[in-house]
């Protein structure tokens, strides 16, 4: 799911009739003071940062003046939130809060719903899933037909339904009906997969505003929305780095399997990196599992899925092995249908074109599923020649990465004590 | 002609003729056995057939082929292994280069 940032949600919501407190995005100081000065009212500063939390790890300033306000933006512009840095501020007018509560529409997997799903809690500014564990009888859901949308009738039905302390006023509970429909409307026209507004603030203006909300989009529909500028359609809480630029090109207009590379860290210190290469995303976990609890560090995590062509396993490996890691490990521990020579094919060519450039360089491969057998006998052959510590395993090591773990610690070992040589 | 080169969906495969047995021999018999051939057939889509001897396309409409075409990449594994190492595919990546000369890895040469 690709996120976007609080200010461009707000304008999404803001665009649809729903109240957002009056102020602009900034990256400067000096905009920040006037933005303040048109505001005209005490202002809150809001680090721009895919990150909960934000107030308690310093994220979010108050200001009473212009003045201040430059002085918060100063501080927080080019500071790091929740190691996120800070490039973007959100200044807008601070609410006069009377009450706080949360509205979400999510896409709801479960297969009795397959479909958007209302969520309202009258316990705002905190994790619903907390409030729903602590007083479940505060959150109320209400399942959307989404072929038939989200009536007026359902909208004024679901807020009735709401178990406030006290009844909201006849002009309230349309108004908030109003916010609840167009939350709606936002999630379906931005192909959202979750739309919050958490708080949803009753002012003392006697008005809902959205003072917080989180919009993450549909992977496959980014390509829609070129507004949002998302880079990379991908859960991640920091923008990308520039290898994940790169290795977003495998994907972005090649459909066959998948092609997924992603950076654990932005840079790689120190000795005892592997990159690792998982066919399917359990296989993978369970090993890095494994080689963390060796002391390894894992540099990225990587999926070729999905029968992806040779060509595209090929691009992944090379983005791997593009960090400085000390060693490459293939978890192909899937029994899927998938026809794992591709795979073998993508090896023997990436490791043919790398061997000589780092000999000695540790492979460990597991490699399982259907035809296995011609798979290696590939591997085998291809790799028979080069000057690489690669070994080789298969269906009989799937649920044995703890030895898989072992073997990269020996193999590593001694591909470092050759290097300081 | 001296090579073959064509375009698949994301990458390019060349076939140097100059170096391919059975096409300086003119033989249907070569010691390769027309291992990039029995590769397509097993591996890819039948983009490679048999003509005078030696591989080339079975279909002539370039974009038929990008369609077609899996990027299976066994004709070059199969060459290398059975033939004259003639079938290169290139697979590039925008960028990538460049990226790994900076920062170097070690021991590593910017291609």
């Amino acid at each position: 799911m690709a996120r976007i940032y609080e200010y461009q949600g707000k304008e999404v919501l803001r665009d649809k009739g729903i109240r957002v407190p009056q102020g602009s995005v900034v990256a400067r100081a000096e905009e920040a003071r006037e933005v303040a000065a048109h505001v005209g009212k005490p202002v809150v500063l809001k680090a721009q940062v895919w990150a909960t939390g934000r107030f308690k790890a310093g994220g979010i300033k108050f200001a009473a003046t212009p003045g201040d306000a430059e002085k918060a933006a100063l501080e927080l512009l080019g500071s790091t939130v929740k190691g996120l840095t800070v490039d973007r501020i959100l200044v807008e007018e601070q609410l006069a809060i009377g009450s706080e509560y949360y509205l979400g529409i999510i896409v709801n997997d479960s297969v009795r719903v397959k479909g958007p799903t209302l969520i309202f809690s009258t316990e705002g500014g905190v994790g619903v899933e907390e409030v729903a564990a602590r007083n479940p009888e505060r959150v109320i859901k209400m399942n959307v037909n989404s072929l038939q949308g989200l009536s007026s009738a359902e909208e004024k039905r679901f807020v009735d339904s709401l178990p406030f302390d006290e009844p909201l006023s006849p002009d309230l509970a349309r108004e908030l009906a109003g916010v609840v429909g167009s939350l709606y409307r936002a999630f379906v026209d931005s192909d959202a997969r979750a739309a919050e507004i958490n708080p949803l603030v009753l002012a003392q203006d006697h008005h809902f505003y959205a003072a917080d909300c989180r919009l993450t989009i549909d992977d496959n529909s980014v390509f829609r929305h070129p507004e949002f500028g998302i880079e990379l359609p991908r859960d991640m809480t920091r923008q990308p780095t520039e290898l994940e630029r790169i290795a977003w090109q495998i994907e972005e207009e090649d459909y066959r399997g998948t092609g997924y590379f992603t950076q654990m860290v932005s840079k790689i210190e120190g000795p005892g990196w592997v990159g690792l290469h998982g066919i399917g995303g359990g296989g993978a976990m369970i090993a890095a599992s494994a080689l963390i609890a060796r002391g390894f560090s894992i540099a990225n995590y990587a999926d070729t899925s999905g029968d992806p062509p040779a060509s595209k396993v090929y691009r992944v490996i090379k983005c791997i092995l593009s960090q400085p890691i000390d060693s490459y490990v293939l978890m192909g521990s899937c029994l899927a249908n998938q026809e794992q020579w591709h795979h073998a094919h993508a090896i023997v060519k990436i490791f043919r074109e790398e061997a000589r450039r780092r000999p000695g360089f540790p492979v460990v491969l597991l490699l399982a599923g259907n035809k296995e057998a011609e798979s290696h006998e590939i591997i085998r052959n291809g790799l028979r020649d080069l000057p690489l510590r690669w070994e080789l395993y298969g269906r009989e090591y799937i649920y044995k990465t703890e030895f898989v773990a072992d073997r990269v610690a020996e193999l590593m070992a001694a591909y470092q004590e050759e290097k300081a040589r | 002609m001296q090579a073959l080169e064509f375009n698949t969906r994301t990458g390019v495969i060349s076939i140097d003729y100059s170096k391919c047995e059975p096409a300086i021999g003119n033989t249907s018999t070569p010691t390769c056995g027309f291992a990039c051939i029995k590769a397509c057939r097993l591996y890819g889509r039948n983009t490679l057939k048999i003509e005078n001897n030696k591989p080339v396309l079975a279909n002539t409409d370039a974009a038929e082929i990008g369609r077609l075409d899996n990027e299976c990449l066994a004709c070059e594994y199969a060459c290398w292994s059975q033939g004259t190492s003639c079938i290169h595919i290139e697979l590039p990546l925008p960028g990538i280069e460049d990226y790994r000369g900076n920062p170097p890895i070690e021991g590593q040469q910017k291609t």
